[in-house]
């Protein structure tokens, strides 16, 4: 890792990296919301939806900050 | 041997897809046409089990591509400037045409009339080719799509829907038997499992007989004949299933008062209606039946009631009125069948069947569904304006339209589940693309790829079950290998139409969850409080109708209230396969099936009070049935706030305070009235109220029971 934004060569295809850590946020935030589901936390939550998005946006930031620089 | 017995069924159709789709190609490839894979997709989507279902289709998705093409002309020559009008219009025109698709009968051809106007619109919007062409270009490709598909099912193994209508028409006589026998036995008690899954089954089988009657009509003269008749017996079969469930919900009462002994005729009403039945499945499987008139002289009000009490008396009375029901039916459908089959050459003039009238309310679910796909195509078209960066974004706007507007009637099915199929058949289509098509030299090993990929999708997702998967399938699969007579490969086109589809399905998702709460559970918990906000509407209605002119408004809430009872038991049937498998479903559709005898227990007393108004014993009994709806009112309004039903059990204690308070009321009205004579219909119709109300206040009873049952709390945690 250099620390710069870099792009994601799949082939011939150029990805950014903001596309590749905003999909591994979802992701994340995918398994989270299972999780939560799974041992009965998400009842502690007033409006889970908005909890998904604010869970990717924290993930794909925090990715974007340590793993894949965007 | 039978050369037919070395091919399944499942073979065979999708041996007919396959080649149309190598016809289609063949054609549209050496008539040097652009875009061949548009015949591709025609022929993908029209492909049903017989030759006319696939005619029907086609010929409709042909008609709603002309009105597209003339849409869509007049939208791009009146807006060609403005993209926010032409924007508007647009949208307003995908809400009407994805309205009309959920509540017409002919629901593709609004679907293509919507989808295709986007793809003509977008397409020369965003093209250098005039929009005329591209308008055309479709047309052309679809009917070659159509005729292709049309000429290859009716050459090979034709498979006619007269056959599959008569085959229908003799399994739903056959289901009808068997619930009728199992009604009478009591099956639902017994094994209640069982019970319903037959009483599904006839409702499956009631829906096919009249899709198929529709069709076979255009195929087959002999339906043509007497086509009215089918549609008649078809509705007749709606009837029946509705009838033996209203009468299985009062057998469990009935049974205490010894019914045998009351009702001397009944043993011969019983063998009478399954002897009717019986020739009914005979007359449909085209065995020979010695035709008999049916015997009519039953005595309906022949009962015996000594030592009854007023409320036992009400619900022999609602009984009996379902048996008489049931008989009219059974004897209808004979003599429609009798005439169909060529027993009788015409039915008696006095036979009379009633058409379903039309309902002429704004069916809010199809409305949601409009709205859906109005709202992901505005969220498309912006990010096609603002964000123009985005792969393929005219590709974007249009596949956004397409999808939404097709899964607009489908409120069920999880983004999740459609990401799934969407992504396999992509990167399966996508590998066929990049790694197979680049070695081929000639049409022959091209039309063999297409028949062996064709084939092996139509294959594996045969069942009903698997339509999304295939549909998903053929679709990627012309849509990613986008074979034409320039054709050129490109990984990056491959990955992009993966990346377009995952971004509707992002957008797609956040429509659903954001805007209408598509969440199973949150959807079961709102249309239970739907359905006793309407129960509670009807009974105010009828109190308040002391004037028995209604006005316009009133009238249509009426009609929409009726519309809600009777149908959000079925849509909340439909909604439990998505319910969390942590919850226990089993009881939530008990409590379904409660809320089914309470909707149609509902609907009868309804009935009643309609068949009541002007009487003058009714008159004088108004105070008092006034009294007592309003009494079912508070428990109704008491389940709007609080569906888990904990409200009810201080209202079914008081229930079984007033039953008596009733019959005392009724039996001092009758002394009174009966010095002036009352009609014996009069007076049965105030038994069948008097037994209406009991049944209702039962019901609700059963509802109480039943949500005691129901992990209500947990059913109404937050959820992802």
């Amino acid at each position: 890792m250099s620390g710069y934004p870099s792009e994601w060569a799949i082939g011939s295809v150029y990805f950014p990296p903001l596309l590749i850590a905003s999909f591994l946020g979802l992701f994340l935030s995918w398994l989270t919301s299972r999780l939560l589901n799974r041992y009965r936390l998400s009842r502690f939550l007033v409006y889970p939806p908005g909890v998904f998005i604010a869970l990717a946006v924290i993930y794909t930031t925090l990715l974007g900050n340590w793993i894949i620089p965007i | 041997m039978n050369k037919d017995m070395l091919l399944s069924t499942r073979a065979k159709d999708a041996i007919k897809v396959a080649l149309a789709m190598v016809i289609a190609y063949a054609i549209a490839l050496s008539m040097g046409w652009d875009r061949p894979y548009w015949a591709g997709l025609a022929v993908a989507f029209i492909s049903l089990e017989t030759s006319g279902q696939s005619f029907n289709k086609g010929a409709q998705r042909l008609g709603g591509t002309l009105l597209a093409a003339v849409a869509a002309l007049l939208i791009l020559s009146l807006y060609p400037q403005q993209r926010w009008m032409f924007m508007v219009v647009l949208s307003s025109y995908v809400l009407f045409c994805t309205y009309m698709k959920s509540t017409t009968r002919n629901s593709y051809f609004w679907n293509v009339a919507a989808f295709v106007t986007i793809i003509v619109a977008v397409d020369s919007a965003s093209s250098t080719e005039p929009a005329f062409y591209t308008a055309m270009l479709r047309i052309e490709e679809t009917a070659l799509g159509v005729i292709t598909y049309s000429v290859v099912s009716a050459v090979l193994w034709p498979q006619t829907s007269a056959r599959a209508l008569y085959n229908t028409a003799s399994q739903l006589s056959n289901a009808a038997l068997n619930l009728f026998q199992e009604t009478l036995r009591d099956e639902f008690s017994s094994n209640p499992k069982n019970y319903l899954k037959q009483q599904g089954n006839l409702a499956a089988l009631q829906a096919r007989l009249d899709e198929l009657a529709n069709i076979a009509q255009v195929e087959s003269y002999e339906i043509w004949e007497v086509h009215e008749l089918w549609k008649d017996s078809a509705q007749l079969w709606i009837k029946y299933e509705r009838t033996i469930e209203a009468w299985r919900q009062n057998i469990n009462e009935v049974n205490l008062l010894e019914v045998e002994t009351r009702l001397p005729w009944f043993k011969q009403y019983q063998e009478e209606i399954i002897e009717r039945l019986t020739n009914i499945a005979r007359m449909s499987s085209g065995k020979r039946v010695k035709y008999k008139s049916p015997f009519r002289g039953f005595q309906p009000n022949e009962i015996d009631t000594t030592g009854l009490s007023h409320l036992e008396k009400a619900t022999l009375s609602l009984y009996v009125r379902q048996l008489i029901n049931i008989e009219r039916i059974t004897y209808e459908l004979h003599e429609i069948y009798a005439v169909i089959f060529g027993f009788r050459q015409n039915l008696e003039p006095q036979l009379k069947i009633e058409k379903p009238t039309p309902k002429h309310i704004i069916n809010t679910g199809a409305l949601k569904g409009a709205f859906r796909a109005f709202l992901c195509l505005w969220i498309a078209y912006i990010a096609y304006i603002f964000a123009p960066n985005l792969p393929n974004s005219s590709v974007l706007l249009i596949l956004a339209g397409v999808y939404s507007v097709s899964l607009s009637t489908n409120p069920y099915v999880k983004p999740s589940s459609l990401l799934a199929i969407g992504v396999i058949s992509t990167i399966f289509a996508a590998c066929i693309y990049l790694l197979i098509m680049p070695h081929l030299h000639s049409f022959w090993a091209l039309g063999t790829l297409i028949f062996i990929a064709v084939f092996s999708i139509a294959y594996l997702f045969h069942s009903p079950e698997a339509g999304l998967a295939r549909m998903f399938g053929l679709a990627n699969f012309v849509m990613t290998t986008g074979i034409s007579n320039n054709q050129s490969y490109s990984f990056s086109f491959a990955v992009n139409q993966l990346l377009v589809f995952l971004l509707i399905m992002g957008i797609f998702t956040c429509v659903s969850t954001f805007t209408f709460k598509l969440r199973p559970e949150i959807q079961y918990l709102s249309l239970l409080r739907r359905f006793f906000t309407s129960a509670g509407y009807l009974l105010a209605d009828q109190n308040s109708s002391s004037t028995p002119q209604r006005s316009a408004i009133q009238r249509y809430l009426r009609r929409h209230h009726i519309n809600e009872i009777e149908s959000i038991p079925h849509i909340m049937r439909a909604w439990m396969p998505g319910i969390s498998p942590t919850i226990e479903k089993h009881e939530l559709i008990k409590t379904i099936v409660v809320l089914q005898a309470l909707s149609i227990r509902l609907s009868v007393l309804m009935g009643e009070f309609k068949d009541a108004e002007n009487a003058p014993f009714y008159e004088a009994l108004r105070h008092n049935i006034s009294g007592w709806n309003t009494q079912l009112m508070n428990d109704f309004e008491s389940l709007v706030q609080e569906p888990s039903g904990e409200t009810l059990r201080a209202a079914v204690r008081q229930c079984q305070i007033k039953l008596p308070e009733m019959e005392d009321t009724i039996s001092t009205v009758l002394d009174e009235q009966s010095k002036d004579g009352i009609e014996l219909e009069e007076r049965l119709n105030i038994y069948r109220i008097l037994g209406g109300i009991r049944s209702v206040y039962q019901a609700l009873e059963n509802y109480e029971e039943q949500s005691q049952k129901v992990d209500w709390s947990y059913l109404k945690e937050a959820r992802f």
